[in-house]
């Protein structure tokens, strides 16, 4: 049996390409923000690394393309990893009210069977707002009109929500995973924009060390978070 | 890959950081390692001077890139790498935490690359990448230290996209409006208000050793490669909204300094107040063009550096009975001596290292803008002032009624700490000296 090339795989799911991809990509890329545990959360990340390779087809090189999403892979691994290792993000059961403080846990409330913090509710409220202003581009394109090219204006409100999800994820949270997850999110909707700027091999291989480089950063941080000082040491 | 003399410096550090990191266990051996790397780089820089012949070429390709070592990179190394050996050196007698020296050395190989490697967007990466390298000894095995570190990295990484729009200006289209970009790329490097969060918290939190690390060396690096960044972009420098941004800017963070200076209940907190304090004046150093610009801001910044370490030296003697060294009939509070000298340095008074750039930021600011920025920094500076003097008054009370204990520092302590406050005492008695030496490094001396 031949093994599939890129541009088999590509063909296969040719059906994706476009705004399928993007409306796909802005779903995962909310459910990674949004979602309190990292469970969901990180399949939401491999995800949203698998549908912006599709859409990095359009920009760039198809070889280079697949360099993205197989190195979002590799970043998925590590925040796996990470989370599972920092109980997906669960704070310690039995906390006082003081240490709750220390690690930063806003405030919980009761929502029918959910236990939610300001924080996610707030989070939650960000996410919906930038995701509805990014769908709205798509009935009146022409935001990034000069560096993005008219044929492919359908990737502005990937951009556009990808950078905004992001942002809202890394400022509404004080914890380096879901921060992380911001992070990495803004940096692909960047990566998105860039690419029209910049199709060198240089710049992407370099990009995607910068993934790489604040994946582990992050991994660091959360276990430091998370983990008694010793075991880091 | 060609073999040119900057595969040294940047394959050099990382390998020796590797060998350190696997003798971390042992923390005398983790310091000679450490000390002797950036000797024998500091010699071999010195003898790759353009034109002796000893090493023919100066450029490394990558990736289809150049990275050049260039005249002025090549000086602001050959002050960068002892400095660093003097960091090594505060680790010998105390522990500084294990991943002082193997990240003190690898974080010299991105540093190097970001200078060298052009286009500036590379160079942007690397930086993400030092401030990825310096993440374990900020956080130092305290919890407490994770927030601030984590709001650092995340700042620097976020920098790297107004970074890449300022480096890819020629492509940008002209519809894009010139000046955010840039002003977005300074703030966040230099940490300026709104994106100060992290300054005082981590200036708290970790030692003014690993601050004298990344706020001082690594700092002295981010803050040439802007320079020369926001020289690629001439025309934004002379944008209204981008100058009152940075005046503003510069304004706020310092009164937010020194707010937290007089508020501070120990000399933790009143480090990282002044910190932020010097962060704030370092902004408008980037309204000056071209040389002036660094000449500003390498004296700026070695004056932080050498702050740092005397506020770090002198933070040791805090503990009771560490207060006071003997010599022959008197007995000298030299660590106090040594951390209020070290605060007033990073406040930027007269006879101090800090003056040497003060003076000439403050005129930046004040050079053809508004009068309430030169004011309000002008403020900050009185406020700085005052709270030092509360503390010292407090301290030194203290220190006196403790006076009679022996200090029981080690003869090395003691020699550091004199030799480090009679290099700072110079400095400061002739601010030319600074001025002169980023002079030198500019080949302008």
């Amino acid at each position: 049996m031949d093994v599939p090339t890129i541009f088999d795989i590509l063909d296969r799911l040719a059906f994706l390409r476009g705004m399928p991809a993007v409306a796909l990509l802005l779903a995962v890329a909310f459910i990674a923000v949004v979602a309190w545990d990292m469970r969901p959360a990180v399949v939401a990340v491999l995800a949203h690394y698998l549908l912006a390779g599709f859409l990095f087809v359009d920009i760039l090189d198809p070889r280079l393309a697949f360099v993205h999403a197989l190195a979002g892979l590799f970043v998925t691994a590590i925040l796996f990893i990470t989370a599972w290792q920092t109980n997906w993000g669960r704070p310690p059961s039995g906390l006082t009210s003081l240490e709750a403080t220390r690690l930063g846990l806003s405030r919980t409330r009761q929502l029918g069977r959910l236990t939610v913090t300001d924080r996610n509710l707030l989070r939650l409220a960000l996410a919906t707002i930038v995701v509805l202003a990014s769908l709205w581009l798509t009935r009146s394109p022409g935001l990034l009109q000069p560096v993005v090219p008219a044929e492919l204006a359908y990737l502005e409100p990937a951009i556009i929500g990808l950078v905004g999800l992001g942002l809202v994820g890394l400022a509404t949270s004080a914890d380096p995973l879901p921060g992380g997850v911001g992070l990495l999110i803004f940096l692909t909707g960047f990566s998105l924009f860039y690419g029209f700027l910049d199709q060198s091999l240089a710049m992407t291989v370099a990009l995607v060390i910068a993934q790489f480089v604040v994946a582990l950063a992050v991994a660091y941080l959360a276990q430091a978070h998370y983990l008694p000082a010793d075991v880091l040491d | 890959m060609e073999t040119g003399f900057p595969l040294v410096m940047l394959v050099g550090p990382i390998v020796m950081a590797a060998v350190a990191l696997a003798v971390r266990g042992h923390r005398r051996v983790t310091v000679i390692v450490g000390v002797v790397t950036v000797a024998l780089l500091t010699m071999l820089l010195f003898l790759a001077a353009p034109g002796t012949g000893l090493f023919a070429d100066n450029t490394v390709g990558f990736l289809g890139r150049e990275a050049v070592l260039s005249p002025f990179v090549r000086s602001l190394f050959l002050f960068i790498y002892p400095a660093m050996g003097l960091i090594f050196l505060m680790a010998w007698t105390r522990p500084m935490g294990r991943a002082l020296v193997p990240v003190g050395l690898a974080v010299l190989s991105p540093l190097a690359a970001a200078l060298m490697i052009t286009p500036a967007g590379l160079g942007a990466v690397l930086l993400v990448a030092a401030a990825a390298v310096v993440v374990p000894t900020l956080h130092g095995g305290k919890f407490d230290a994770v927030a601030p570190v984590w709001r650092y990295f995340l700042l620097m990484a976020v920098a790297l996209a107004p970074i890449l729009l300022v480096a890819s200006g020629s492509m940008l289209p002209t519809t894009f409006p010139a000046w955010p970009a840039p002003l977005l790329a300074t703030l966040i490097l230099l940490g300026g208000f709104p994106f100060h969060l992290w300054a005082t918290t981590m200036g708290r939190h970790i030692s003014p050793i690993v601050a004298a690390l990344v706020l001082g060396l690594v700092q002295l690096i981010v803050v040439v490669f802007l320079l020369s960044l926001l020289d690629s972009v001439p025309g934004v420098r002379a944008m209204g909204e981008f100058q009152s941004a940075i005046r503003w800017s510069a304004a706020l963070t310092a009164l937010i300094g020194a707010f937290a200076m007089i508020r501070a209940a120990d000399w933790r907190g009143a480090a990282g107040g002044a910190i932020l304090l010097d962060m704030g004046f370092l902004l408008p150093v980037v309204l000056v063009p071209g040389t002036d610009g660094f000449m500003i801001a390498i004296p700026a910044l070695i004056a932080r550096y050498l702050a740092l370490l005397l506020v770090g030296l002198g933070a040791v003697g805090w503990l009771p009975g560490r207060q006071s060294v003997r010599f022959s009939r008197w007995s000298v509070p030299l660590s106090p001596i040594l951390l209020i000298y070290g605060l007033l340095s990073l406040v930027g008074l007269p006879l101090t290292p800090g003056f040497a750039g003060r003076w000439t930021q403050l005129s930046a600011v004040g050079l053809s803008g508004g009068m309430w920025p030169s004011l309000l920094l002008a403020f900050a500076l009185a406020l700085a002032t005052a709270a030092i003097i509360r503390m010292a008054r407090r301290r030194l009370a203290a220190t006196a009624e403790s006076a009679t204990i022996e200090g029981p520092f080690s003869a090395f302590e003691v020699g550091l700490m004199v030799s480090l406050a009679a290099t700072a005492a110079l400095v400061g008695l002739f601010p030319g000296l600074l001025i002169g030496l980023a002079a030198r490094m500019l080949g302008l001396g």
